[in-house]
């Protein structure tokens, strides 16, 4: 039983990870993967640990890419997960969180992607992640750009810019996205932090943008999180995020593994424009 | 090709065998960075002025010696190096002596000696005579602004010079009387053979590759095992190394979406949604 409390068993993560993999696995092809490892399930953490080498005991089939992983790790063998084999052997291994990096780990200096991680310091929440979400929208309208909200399937929400274009680098997105979140924080000091401090967080919404960075993976989309129930970051629509934020609706935006299968039915992949829209920033 | 620290002539009698300086330690020491335990934010050192907290650039700052409690003689950097010893490039050889005659105690850091370019010859001969002989010279020279006693061995063609620490550097035992022996005490002569017998046991040929640092070691693995695992703190990334920058960018973005705001008023009141529903759309297929 991985998630005890929701009776959700290592069995089900698995077949939820089967029938999702059609969708998820675009989104984790080529780029190098931390894992979430819950051996003893959600509700031992000292047993979780996220596992950055590909565990040496992998099948032959399962594929790796060579990352710089850290100041003092230096180059690491990540894992890469490209089909449905891979994805279920990690299911198996209770690797419940897959963190990819924002980059194809054949341009590991080269986002696809400018990611926000909007994060609500309580008693905030998901709601108030919705009218900063729509502010950023906002503001990427006026530059002409589309962008993608989906939930982190823990507290908060998160919106992706595609880029998806070969000039970009993570020395562009980083600060654009810095100076992104510090604009909405002077504009609205009251209700958005730029600074990581979990002290100053209280009642805001924290704009992560220090996830623009090679080092960093961000929870992919469709992947469960370790929560009390087996929630997953799932894509949502603008209107649903307009919805939540007027009908203060935090419950609106909150999928377990069998709605986002049904989502998926109902609507395919809200995300697949992420994997091929091509965007460039404006300069500044 | 390694870098020389420090060039110079070796010179005894009439010989004068111009040499480079190498170090032949390479520190291996891992440097550990003090941050805030909470977020990870790297501690900063600031010189400020006792009683302020007004930061103190370095060219303010000057050397001073305390010769009672707050009352300073300070000392200006010119002051400083009029007194430095001349800055002569020779490694001035006093002495020939053997090796075994020289404490361990007194050697400090080893060095290797290089030919300087041309000086190839004469650096051989002078190597060889060396070995030949088998003394080692003793030497003095001025190095990063200290006079040096130096020991310099020949070994397989190439030149090592030690540094050495002058008598009066070295603490004499009789120095430490109340805690170390002096004199020695009574033992009986079996326990001494039995002692004796055990270093016999233990004895080998020395061999330095056997004895590895293993506290770092086991250092760097502890290092690896957190840095894969999840106890990784990353520092805040608020803490750039370049302040300035991101208000500049921000006032930039600021103005850039006001300007375009303006641009699109008289056409339109609010931005076009369109390419975000055409996206939508095609998703939905």
């Amino acid at each position: 039983m991985l998630y005890p409390e929701a009776g959700f068993s290592k069995g089900e993560v698995v077949d939820y990870y089967a029938k999702v993999a059609g969708a998820i696995v675009p989104h984790l092809s080529g780029r190098a993967v931390t894992l979430r490892r819950f051996p003893e399930g959600v509700d031992d953490l000292d047993a979780a640990f996220f596992e950055k080498r590909c565990p040496k005991h992998r099948p032959k089939w399962v594929k790796t890419a060579r990352v710089e992983a850290g100041p003092h790790a230096g180059k690491i063998d990540f894992c890469v997960c490209d089909s449905l084999p891979t994805l279920i052997w990690m299911a198996q291994l209770a690797a419940i969180e897959l963190h990819p990096s924002l980059s194809l780990s054949r341009a590991p200096k080269r986002p696809t992607v400018l990611a926000f991680d909007l994060d609500p310091g309580p008693p905030a929440d998901i709601v108030e992640c919705c009218r900063v979400g729509l502010r950023l929208k906002e503001m990427f309208d006026h530059f002409g750009l589309q962008s993608f909200p989906k939930t982190s399937g823990s507290k908060g929400l998160q919106v992706y810019v595609p880029l998806n274009n070969k000039n970009t680098s993570y020395e562009i997105t980083k600060p654009f996205a810095k100076a992104i979140a510090q604009l909405l924080e002077k504009q609205t000091p009251d209700q958005v932090v730029s600074k990581m401090k979990k002290e100053e967080r209280e009642g805001k919404v924290f704009v992560d943008w220090s996830q623009n960075h090679q080092r960093k993976t961000t929870i992919s989309v469709y992947s469960l999180r370790a929560r009390k129930h087996p929630t997953a970051s799932t894509p949502v629509t603008w209107d649903e995020v307009t919805h939540a934020a007027e009908k203060d609706d935090a419950d609106s935006l909150v999928f377990e593994a069998g709605e986002v299968l049904e989502r998926l039915e109902q609507h395919g992949d809200l995300f697949a424009p992420v994997l091929e829209l091509e965007q460039e920033l404006p300069e500044l | 090709m390694a870098r020389a620290i420090w060039t110079g002539t070796i010179s005894f009698g009439l010989l004068n065998v111009p040499v480079r300086l190498y170090s032949a330690v390479a520190r291996r020491d891992i440097a550990l960075r003090q941050i805030r335990e909470s977020d990870g934010a790297r501690i900063r050192n600031r010189r400020i002025a006792e009683g302020t907290d007004e930061e103190v650039p370095y060219g303010e700052i000057v050397k001073a010696f305390e010769i009672t409690a707050d009352r300073y003689v300070p000392l200006s950097k010119d002051e400083l190096e009029a007194l430095a010893p001349e800055k002569t490039r020779a490694i001035e050889v006093q002495d020939f002596v053997d090796l075994d005659q020289i404490d361990p105690i007194y050697f400090d850091s080893p060095y290797y000696l290089g030919p300087a370019e041309g000086a190839e010859k004469a650096y051989s001969l002078l190597a060889r005579a060396m070995q030949e002989s088998g003394k080692v010279a003793i030497a003095r020279f001025v190095f990063r602004n200290k006079e040096h006693l130096a020991a310099l061995r020949p070994g397989d063609g190439v030149l090592t010079l030690t540094t050495m620490r002058f008598a009066d550097e070295v603490v004499a035992p009789s120095e430490l009387e109340d805690v170390l022996p002096q004199g020695g005490q009574k033992v009986a002569k079996k326990e001494v053979e039995m002692a004796e017998q055990l270093i016999e046991s233990l004895t080998t040929e020395f061999d330095p590759a056997a004895y590895s640092d293993e506290y770092r070691e086991q250092l760097l693995a502890l290092i690896e095992r957190k840095a894969e695992g999840k106890e990784v703190l990353e520092a805040p990334e608020t803490e750039a190394p370049k302040p300035t920058a991101a208000p500049d960018l921000m006032s930039a973005l600021e103005e850039s979406i006001a300007a375009v705001k303006e641009k699109r008023r008289p056409a339109k009141r609010k931005p076009p949604k369109k390419p975000a529903k055409k996206s939508r759309a095609k998703a939905k297929k």
